[in-house]
């Protein structure tokens, strides 16, 4: 789930910084820079984990600012494809509910997002093929619903489950120029990281599917 | 900022958390707004801290407290199984201790491994990493009763018999 990203990154130490122990002040510098914020093609940052190399500051002229240049590895959030994480239901939903529908019913339902999340990071998706098979979307209860031998199991806002990392979509949010702009409208806020996974197993219905080894047969129906 | 290697090393959870505890956010002498890194380190730290610390009331089953020496000696006692590293990794976050989960974090379990491997391999896990039970309480929100029969090898889907867990608690002792 975790990796460690080597950078080297210029960070300037303000004045009022200095009386800091030296590596202190570039760790807090380089938190501030990237911890919660997502390097594309990289992953979601969560902090420092050290300092392989730092050169001597150099005051920069007229400001008092220190110029440091510095090797450092952090701690980046990238599960690998095909990794098994434990996420929580955070929402579900039935797209064609709130765009117009171009589509038919079935295909509709095919691009319904549910959503997961893990308590730092959100954006992680499930589409309805990459569910159960026979899961429909029960629109009364608003939940995704899996019928086997009969049974109905819901899947409950909040409900921890495992799921399989399928495929990652990064998109680069950076502003453009107000000329390539133009005149559209302000576009949906997308996220800059998110990742698509299959459903393994509600979490408590783990011992039980295990004892029919359902978790094989849904994994193959899945992938 | 420049990229010099994309991915240097991967850490499992428990080094993660590891490192989070051992760097905990400084005490600051004056008061400063919430910043990102207060943030993730909190909701991290919640999402990977064993369940009694943790405020994200996650299944107790996982993030088991590990003690230091117990991923290398996991990585010793799967070393004949020739996992790949991202298969001994899963395992370390996961802890399977079902044959149901250990073959969908191992690829083509069944045709690698015999039944009898596969047993021996979540018993090794539960063996070096512990097991849901020992020394946690109990909630009954997930019984744990398979557990014990999976690692006998019958497969069948039981009650809690404490019988097992004597057992478990003995190999664990003799580590």
């Amino acid at each position: 789930m975790f990796i460690l990203t080597t950078l080297s990154d210029l960070v300037q130490i303000s004045p009022e910084d200095v009386e800091k122990p030296s590596g202190e002040s570039i760790q807090d510098n380089i938190n501030a820079k990237y911890a919660n914020k997502v390097i594309q093609k990289i992953g979601l940052c969560i902090c420092i984990y050290d300092i392989l190399n730092a050169s001597d500051g150099l005051i920069g002229h007229g400001t008092g600012i220190m110029n440091v240049n510095v090797e450092f590895r952090l701690i980046v959030f990238r599960p690998f494809k095909g990794e098994i994480m434990l996420g929580q239901i955070s929402g579900a939903s039935e797209y064609g509910m709130k765009s117009t529908p171009p589509f038919s019913h079935d295909e509709t339902r095919l691009m319904t997002p549910r959503t997961v999340r893990l308590d730092f990071f959100d954006d992680i998706l499930i589409p309805p093929n990459l569910m159960f098979p026979k899961s429909f979307f029960n629109v009364q209860e608003q939940v995704w619903t899996w019928v086997n031998d009969g049974d109905e199991y819901f899947y409950d806002k909040n409900e921890w489950v495992r799921v399989r990392v399928e495929d990652e979509q990064w998109n680069d949010i950076s502003p453009s120029a107000p000329s390539e702009r133009g005149n559209e409208v302000a576009a949906e806020r997308k996220s800059p990281y998110s990742i698509t996974v299959s459903v393994l197993s509600l979490f408590w219905k783990l011992d039980a599917l295990n004892g029919v080894g359902f978790d094989v047969t849904v994994r193959t129906g899945a992938s | 900022m420049k990229i010099l290697e994309s991915q240097s090393a991967v850490l499992s959870n428990y080094e993660v958390l590891a490192h989070l505890t051992a760097n905990p956010a400084k005490p600051r002498t004056t008061p400063q707004k919430h910043t990102n890194v207060d943030t993730v380190i909190k909701e991290l730290t919640d999402y990977l801290s064993p369940p009694p610390t943790s405020r994200s009331r996650i299944p107790r089953y996982q993030n088991a407290p590990y003690s230091d020496g117990a991923l290398g000696a996991l990585i010793t006692g799967l070393q004949p199984y020739n996992l790949t590293k991202s298969e001994v990794l899963m395992i370390v976050n996961l802890r399977p201790e079902s044959l149901g989960l250990l073959d969908c974090v191992v690829e083509e379990c069944d045709e690698r491994f015999t039944t009898e491997q596969q047993d021996e391999i979540v018993r090794i896990v539960g063996h070096v990493l512990g097991r849901e039970g020992d020394g946690v309480e109990e909630n009954g929100v997930n019984g744990h009763g398979s557990h014990g029969e999976v690692v006998n090898g019958n497969g069948t889907n039981g009650t809690n018999r404490s019988g097992d867990h004597g057992e478990e608690m003995e190999e664990n002792g003799s580590t």
